[in-house]
């Protein structure tokens, strides 16, 4: 593929994954905590659900975010040939 | 320092109060001269620690790169540990804590609230900034842009946001140490800005980066230590420890005070289970809404946090860097849910009140509870811990501070405006040295001529100013075409002087007349009003309670008695003294009776305003270079092709 081509593809597939992941950011944070109460009839780890989402659930969701966001991004630095030495 | 300026420290509430009250705890719990020793002893490990580091750091340091972003020799994982250690500052340490034990749940949204922020700072702005940039706010602008004009506006825009956040932290810096070491206040400022310069100066960004790292690894060992403690007795059960915290009578009350007439009708169980669910604090949501804004958009824009992903070497280490970054911050506040929690059950939310009502004091009282209380040397060497941690946690801040503040004065003011980028090496070295040293004499200055005033809201507005300055700015010379240099200074300096001017006719002022009525009221009494019955002055209920305890014969009665008429007279000498503080003084420092907005935080207006701005200036402007160098940013910025990388030197 010309460099050009594979630059275009580069930055479709960074904004795709960028879009997906603000979207998953956005459920995490402002969904949840809206419904926190009713969440709070369901329990997980003996935590009622809302509750556990604010405290640890939410940002378990964030890290692996940034961990995901890292894995992809080093894989297509590395498929376009734009990978730092 | 002039009088307005005076009063526009003096406005607001927060870390100063939180620093502040840490003093009148630490007098109230009875420190003795046996726990001053031992937190001396404590101090003396850190700081001899830190100065080593600086000592072996110096050595390396003799490149403008080394001096700015440590070589690019940082890793991922250390850059991740020293993020942590930038951003974790003292209010997130004390306030967090303090707001769980107070209001469970909605205590939570101010923790995720801030990391939160790290996403957008992740996936909008660090990965292409380090891409572009090189040692400053300044360099990522400067890529398009005008060099000259938007290195002017970046610095000049640093500086604010730095100076802000400095002045608070110098200031909860020396009531800190003041009362724990038990020296006077203008030579703990001293203390505190000595050491951190010494770190930036001899140290650069190598030094400071270590300094941070030792005081992240302070903050989460000291928190685990803590956790340990609290958790131990529900056998490090997650589901016991939290029914122990609904079934707590302290929690319960706490919940039945904070919902006042609603919670009438509600059972004990019910209470605890309150605690759980979100409304105990965030009541006016406009409000809220603007002070999240300003703290999620204002953390991508701060500059001693951008300055960060300069000091590794390739995208991928960054990338790794903020993934331990974030890693470390969320399990810190995991951490705080126990810290908080356990403060509200062992500790109860009147004894943290009674000594700060921001609930501040929350970590370093169940440090000495579960030390084993005031009288204990376990619970004097926690509490002398957890301070000397407080304070590494100010010094570590502060040099990460003024080394932004220095690398915009000499990197883009000095290097790049002055000399049009023409210094040698060593001239550029010399100027970022000098550069620190005028910001941490100038802070030092402003730290002392602060003494005595309420700077908390500075980190308000310090944030604030980031996100309608900053952030605008640089997201739309990242992704936006048309973007130039007409607006990138138009909206940074407008985004900068609305969020301040917006504080200015805010509540966060000191309204004369409105404190004079307040003093008014507590010493004269309410009338009547909207059904609501009259309630006595002061000096009424004084002499009432005068007359009663003439004729009391009971010691309990009388016991009680005296105790009221102490409190009623506390009251009426605070009145007074406030009276004769604001005589003859109608309005606030711009000229306002009363505050011309509701709204407490900024961000909502401004940050809007920021990227309006840059719209506009962009669209009346026209620059060619800017639209020329899109293409090439367009690739630099997503590849990193080109960026300043381990081959720059």
């Amino acid at each position: 593929m010309p460099k050009t081509r594979l630059l275009q593809t580069y930055w479709r597939k960074t904004l795709r994954i960028t879009a997906v992941l603000v979207a998953v950011w956005f459920v995490a944070t402002f969904v949840v905590v809206y419904y926190a109460a009713d969440l709070n009839r369901f329990s997980f780890l003996g935590f009622p659900l809302g509750f556990f989402m604010a405290a640890q659930g939410s940002l378990l969701i964030y890290v692996a975010l940034v961990w995901f966001y890292a894995r992809y991004m080093n894989r297509l630095d590395k498929e376009c040939g734009v990978a730092e030495e | 320092m002039t009088g307005p300026m005076k009063k526009l420290l003096s406005a607001g509430l927060g870390l100063g109060t939180a620093l502040a009250s840490f003093g009148a705890f630490a007098a109230e719990a009875g420190v003795g001269d046996s726990h001053r020793t031992m937190t001396f002893l404590v101090f003396a490990a850190i700081i001899g620690v830190t100065l080593y580091i600086t000592y072996w750091a110096a050595k390396q340091t003799h490149s403008t790169s080394e001096f700015y972003a440590a070589g690019r020799s940082v890793s991922g994982v250390q850059n991740g540990w020293a993020i942590a250690g930038d951003y974790l500052s003292a209010a997130s340490f004390l306030g967090i804590a303090g707001l769980i034990s107070l209001y469970g749940y909605d205590g939570f949204m101010y923790s995720v609230g801030f990391l939160v922020a790290y996403i957008t700072v992740l996936l909008v702005i660090a990965e292409p900034c380090r891409n572009i940039g090189k040692y400053t706010l300044g360099d990522i602008l400067a890529f398009r842009n005008n060099p000259k004009a938007s290195k002017t506006v970046a610095a000049l825009s640093t500086i604010t946001v730095s100076t802000f956040y400095l002045i608070a932290q110098m200031v909860g810096g020396g009531v800190l140490i003041k009362t724990l070491v038990g020296i006077d206040y203008e030579v703990s400022v001293a203390v505190v800005g000595v050491l951190m310069l010494s770190y930036v100066v001899f140290g650069g960004m190598k030094a400071t980066t270590w300094v941070q790292i030792v005081k992240a690894v302070l903050l989460v060992a000291a928190s685990i230590l803590l956790v340990m403690f609290v958790w131990a007795p529900y056998g490090f059960s997650l589901p016991s420890f939290l029914q122990g915290v609904v079934d707590d009578p302290k929690v319960q009350a706490q919940v039945a005070k904070v919902l006042g007439d609603s919670a009438a009708n509600m059972t004990p169980e019910q209470l605890g289970q309150r605690f759980l669910e979100p409304g105990l604090l965030l009541k006016d949501p406009l409000d809220q809404l603007s002070l999240g804004l300003a703290l999620v958009l204002g953390t991508a824009g701060l500059p001693h946090i951008l300055m960060r992903f300069f000091t590794v070497p390739t995208a991928q280490e960054a990338r790794k860097s903020v993934i331990w970054a974030m890693g470390i911050i969320g399990g810190f506040y995991v951490l705080t849910l126990f810290l908080g929690m356990g403060a509200a059950t062992l500790v109860g939310a009147g004894k943290i009140t009674a000594l700060d009502k921001g609930g501040n004091m929350a970590a370093p009282l169940l440090a000495q509870f579960v030390g084993g209380g005031p009288d204990s040397m376990l619970g004097n060497f926690f509490l002398a811990f957890v301070a000397a941690v407080a304070f590494a946690t100010i010094v570590a801040v502060v040099a990460g501070l003024v080394l932004a503040s220095a690398s915009a004065m000499a990197h883009d003011i000095y290097v790049g405006v002055i000399r049009g980028d023409h210094a040698t090496p060593e001239e550029q070295v010399r100027a970022a040295r000098v550069s620190s040293i005028i910001v941490g004499v100038v802070s030092i200055i402003l730290g002392i001529l602060s003494k005595g005033q309420n700077v908390a809201h500075l980190v308000g507005l310090a944030f604030a100013v980031a996100a309608s300055s900053n952030l605008p700015a640089v997201v739309l010379t990242l992704y936006w075409k048309r973007c130039n240099t007409g607006g990138v200074v138009a909206g940074m300096l407008v985004g900068a002087i609305t969020a301040i001017a917006v504080v200015m006719v805010s509540p966060n002022m000191t309204y004369p007349l409105a404190k004079i009525a307040d003093a008014n009221k507590v010493l004269n009494g309410e009338p009547a009003k909207d059904g609501k019955p009259a309630k006595p002055g002061a000096l009424e209920k004084l002499t009432g309670l005068q007359a009663k305890l003439a004729t009391a014969i009971e010691g309990a009665d009388k016991e009680k008695l005296t105790k009221d008429i102490a409190a009623t007279e506390k009251a009426i000498k605070g009145a007074q003294d406030e009276l004769k503080k604001f005589e003859g003084q109608t309005t606030s420092i711009v000229g306002l009776e009363k505050p011309l907005i509701k709204l407490k935080n900024p961000g909502i207006i401004s940050i809007p305003v920021g990227f309006l701005m840059v719209i506009i200036g962009s669209l009346l402007y026209r620059d060619k270079r800017a639209e020329e160098m899109w293409d090439e940013l367009y690739v630099r910025q997503n590849t990193g092709i080109h960026a300043e990388g381990a081959v720059a030197h």
